[in-house]
């Protein structure tokens, strides 16, 4: 019997969201508890700041050149690699419950697996997993979820907000609550009806039909904190939006805004004053401008609401591994796909902005207790320990077989995670790397990659609709930690800018010869 | 979008079932049932959703068309659908004697976001219309 493993994911959560990473008001007492007895991460990035392809490098463990899923909308090829393939031939029994999103969720002709299974009640086999069972934003759409919710509770799923606006299948710019904010909804769903708790409940379903000694991979994906900000208006009584501070990130004022844009690329300054809508994820209808304290406020407590009712859906599951007699054999791996900017720089949702608010992400590993939990030249016991190294999403695929004891295919790029700085500099880490290329329906094009090494972020931009390929970012964590300083002219940083630009051109992988072509807007 | 394909069949073989309204579920991945009203064209696809159409056909010119009238929330929509001839053999006039045809969809839509849709959705077709038609 081998090591098992949990593996945890969120949508859209940000590092600063839990108490073991300086939150201070979401209550996170499981989390915090699996990074005091395990491993937290203080510099884990995506390999790309949205869903999809964040989702595809999880599961390939691929950098997006590899795996090609460059946008929203590009499905994972069929016949993609998959760590769950990996874990399944191995012996390992594999499920995914959750919100997937490695195929298209807009598919009016059911062209994609994912959305045929949750529209006609399958279960798989898919990529590797022996066991599927679909939730995502929401109470519609082709998803096990919604089938459900609409079968047991007609009606139900008219207590969500609408994600999308019927007319124009755009982000919806409603806004709601008392605020006003956008993709702020009242939901009067009761919390045991809410997505958070069913997907938690049919993760413990899957468990329990387990056998005893079996070896399992089980990825538990919730979509929340993902907007629309709509958890269950029982459980709003948690946080009173009035009494929260402003986040540190907000500027506070139109001019505070426009003098740290104006210090950027064209496109930060232009979607903020609604003269640019570069990509599907955030409402086009939406002027990032007309953002208010208040709505910042509304839309952090609902935030930390759902934030919240995670921590407990994953302390149930976690209650359920032990009755069955497994926390001591069982990894615990807890990460999200990428951040939001909920409120910093004036802005919110996510887009070609590689900051910490979308690149900075919570990583926590909690070894199986049975094993020593050190790392690889035997120092501590991986107990309590924290690795400041950049790592990166790429990096969780060859984790889970170093855990399976299985060898790391080569197809992967990513190398098993760290459990101690010592070990992270014996791997050679120095860098983590993110990319962006989008191309909106409109004709916008922009494209971006971002290098982070030495308490640096160093973004390059190339020629597209906005910017002519000269422009880029540079930010000293150091001594600007909200990046509100862009360094990419001073003089001063001209060396390390040049010799972080020829070390990201050294380690991104080349474009493929093919780009997979959009399907959906998401 | 415009979508198209080379297919190793002559024109009026392809014409044959591209131009007639009732075939779109032999080759239309996605489409689980048809029905024709008059000029109006029901499709029914695989999600349920019904995608009604007014449909126009102009055989001389090989040239099918339908524009959504719904369920999708289509502000504009047209498309056509060009089987043109390619090139006779030993020739370099292109004609109906060809036993090659192209096939060419073109599609203008609004809203932007049914756009990669309707282009995902198309890329499938052509290449399952090619398997059709030449398998048989």
């Amino acid at each position: 019997m081998g090591r098992k493993i949990l593996f945890v994911t969120t949508d859209q959560q940000r590092y600063d969201s839990l108490g073991c990473t300086g939150g201070a008001v979401a209550r996170t007492p499981v989390i915090d508890g699996l990074a005091r007895d395990g491993v937290l991460y203080h510099r884990a990035h995506p390999q790309n700041v949205v869903c999809m392809p964040s989702r595809a490098t999880i599961v390939t463990g691929q950098h997006v050149r590899h795996h090609g899923v460059w946008m929203n909308g590009v499905p994972l090829p069929a016949d993609a690699p998959s760590v769950a393939q990996v874990l399944h031939d191995a012996g390992y029994a594999t499920g995914l419950i959750g919100k997937a999103h490695f195929e298209p969720l807009l598919d009016p002709f059911l062209r994609f697996d994912e959305n045929r299974m949750g529209r006609g009640g399958c279960h798989g086999p898919h990529r590797g997993f022996d066991h599927l069972t679909f939730a995502t934003h929401g109470g519609l759409g082709p998803t096990h979820y919604a089938r459900w919710l609409g079968h047991e509770h007609p009606g139900a799923s008219d207590g969500y907000y609408p994600v999308l606006e019927v007319g124009s299948l755009e982000v919806n710019a409603a806004g709601g609550g008392d605020s006003g904010a956008p993709q702020v909804g009242v939901n009067p769903l009761p919390r045991e009806l809410y997505h958070t708790d069913w997907v938690a409940d049919r993760a413990i379903a899957w468990l329990d039909g387990l056998d005893d000694d079996a070896d399992w991979f089980c990825w538990v994906s919730f979509p929340d904190p993902h907007h629309p900000w709509d958890p269950p208006q029982s459980e709003m009584r948690r946080v009173a939006a009035g009494d929260l501070d402003l986040p540190a990130g907000f500027p506070g004022s139109s001019a505070e805004v426009e003098k740290i844009l104006d210090g950027r690329p064209a496109h930060w300054r232009r979607w903020w004053e609604g003269s640019l809508v570069s990509n599907y994820e955030a409402p086009a209808k939406w002027v990032p401008a007309t953002l208010t304290a208040d709505q910042v406020r509304e839309v952090n407590a609902r935030v930390h609401v759902e934030n919240e009712l995670i921590d407990e859906a994953v302390g149930r599951i976690l209650r359920r591994i032990g009755e069955r007699g497994w926390t001591d054999d069982t990894d615990v791996l807890l990460t999200t796909d990428h951040g939001e900017l909920q409120g910093d720089f004036g802005l919110l949702f996510k887009g070609p902005y590689h900051v910490d608010a979308l690149m900075r992400l919570p990583l926590v590993w909690r070894p199986a207790p049975s094993v020593d939990g050190a790392d690889d030249a035997g120092a501590g016991r991986g107990r309590g320990a924290a690795v400041s190294a950049p790592v990166g999403l790429v990096d969780l695929a060859p984790t889970f077989c170093a855990i399976a004891g299985v060898p790391v295919p080569e197809w992967m790029d990513g190398t098993p995670l760290p459990r101690s700085d010592d070990e992270a500099v014996r791997q050679g880490r120095q860098r983590v790397l993110t990319e962006w290329d989008s191309r909106h329906p409109t004709g916008i094009e922009v494209h971006l990659q971002t290098i982070f090494r030495d308490g640096l972020t160093c973004t390059r931009y190339e020629p597209g609709t906005v910017h002519d390929g000269t422009e880029g970012e540079l930010y000293d964590h150091a001594d600007d930690p909200l990046q509100r300083i862009n360094r990419w002219d001073d003089p001063a940083y001209a060396a390390v800018r040049d010799d972080l630009l020829a070390d990201l051109r050294d380690h991104l992988p080349s474009r493929p010869a093919t780009t997979l072509r959009v399907q959906a807007p998401v | 979008m415009r979508r198209e394909i080379w297919i190793d069949r002559t024109a009026d073989d392809v014409w044959a079932v591209v131009g007639d309204p009732l075939a779109v579920t032999t080759w239309f991945p996605g489409t689980t049932a048809v029905e024709m009203e008059g000029d109006l064209r029901t499709i029914t696809l695989a999600s349920g959703l019904p995608l009604v159409a007014t449909v126009a056909v102009h055989p001389h010119l090989r040239r099918f068309q339908y524009r959504l009238q719904g369920a999708l929330p289509v502000e504009e929509h047209l498309t056509s659908i060009d089987v043109i001839p390619g090139p006779e053999p030993g020739g370099d006039r292109f004609g109906a004697g060809s036993p090659r045809c192209l096939v060419v969809y073109s599609t203008d839509v609004v809203p932007h976001a049914l756009a990669p849709i309707v282009d995902g959705a198309v890329g499938e077709a052509l290449g399952a219309l090619k398997q059709l038609m030449e398998a048989t």
